[in-house]
């Protein structure tokens, strides 16, 4: 399988910061059916905000 | 701490049940990691205080062990599934989360409870209540409390430690949820949990240390989509 596989959808995973606020998409394709995530090590904050979570989204489901 | 054995590199790993894999990003740049990690209908993963990922699959029920940065399974399974019916098996793996002794809590969607296995891989019991069923998702608080989601009861379950009852975090139904099927400690030690249908559409709600709903973080448009699960982008330190 290759690195990205984009199958018949794909997924998105999504940054916001502690205010709630959407900071963009750090993963725009990827995966066809995402359905958990973890890290190794300890994740970059982008700039001085402070990233609150990553929500990864089926894009597939998104269009239904 | 010892020296890092990250060399500037975080993984992102997300499970993908239909190409039965485990993908790899640049958690700084999103850029995709090759190879994937193959694995047969992948569920949950997790990643251990040394930084090894840990990866579920439904078929058969086992979890494996992989090395973060090649992606390379170290050993054979880490959980085997016995087909004893002498309870060391996990039927329905789902979210997992290590504990701060280094036990492995995986939600149990067939079985309807949470099963612990120590840091050899031996079953050492589960978690169950009659409030839980169909858990989802589970995250361990700073504090070392387990949180279970909840989705048939719409609610979320704590067990002190991780070896207490499990009992509802919820004092009443608070910050409307519905259907949660995720949770995450945010760096701010409060709970966050995803709740995947509302009358408003999909939305984030947050959770003090207490229990209190603290506000509804993020929503999302009705319809737009029915399920994500959330991360915090702190996952603590590695050696």
């Amino acid at each position: 399988m290759s690195g990205v596989d984009l199958g018949f959808g794909t997924g998105q995973v999504l940054r916001y910061l502690a205010n709630g606020t959407a900071d963009g998409a750090l993963v725009s394709s990827g995966p066809s059916y995402p359905t958990f995530m973890t890290f190794s090590g300890t994740v970059p904050e982008p700039g001085t905000a402070t990233l609150l979570v990553m929500a990864v989204i089926p894009l597939w489901w998104r269009r239904r | 701490m010892g020296s890092s054995v990250w060399a500037g590199t975080t993984t992102l790993f997300v499970s993908d049940g239909v190409d039965d894999a485990v993908h790899r990003f640049d958690a700084t740049t999103g850029a995709a990691i090759s190879p994937n990690v193959s694995l047969l209908s992948v569920t949950g993963v997790a990643t251990a205080s040394n930084g090894d990922v840990y990866a579920a699959s439904s078929n058969p029920s086992q979890v494996y062990r992989y090395n973060s940065m090649t992606g390379a399974q170290i050993g054979g399974p880490f959980v085997t599934f016995n087909g004893q019916n002498d309870g060391h098996d996990v039927q329905g793996p789902e979210g997992m989360a290590f504990a701060p002794n280094g036990n492995l809590y995986i939600a149990d969607v067939t079985e309807s409870n949470v099963h612990i296995y120590d840091t050899a891989g031996n079953s050492v019991g589960a978690l169950t209540s009659p409030e839980l069923s169909q858990p989802m998702d589970v995250a361990f608080s700073a504090a070392g409390d387990l949180y279970v989601v909840n989705p048939a009861m719409a609610d979320v379950l704590v067990s002190v430690g991780g070896t207490q009852p499990l009992a509802e975090f919820f004092g009443t139904q608070t910050g409307g949820l519905v259907n949660p099927s995720a949770l995450t400690f945010g760096p701010d030690g409060k709970l966050y949990v995803l709740d995947s249908s509302t009358d408003g559409g999909p939305a984030i709600r947050r959770y003090t240390a207490g229990g209190a709903y603290d506000g509804t973080v993020v929503s999302y448009a009705a319809s737009s989509f029915s399920r994500t699960i959330l991360r915090s982008g702190r996952m603590g330190s590695c050696t």
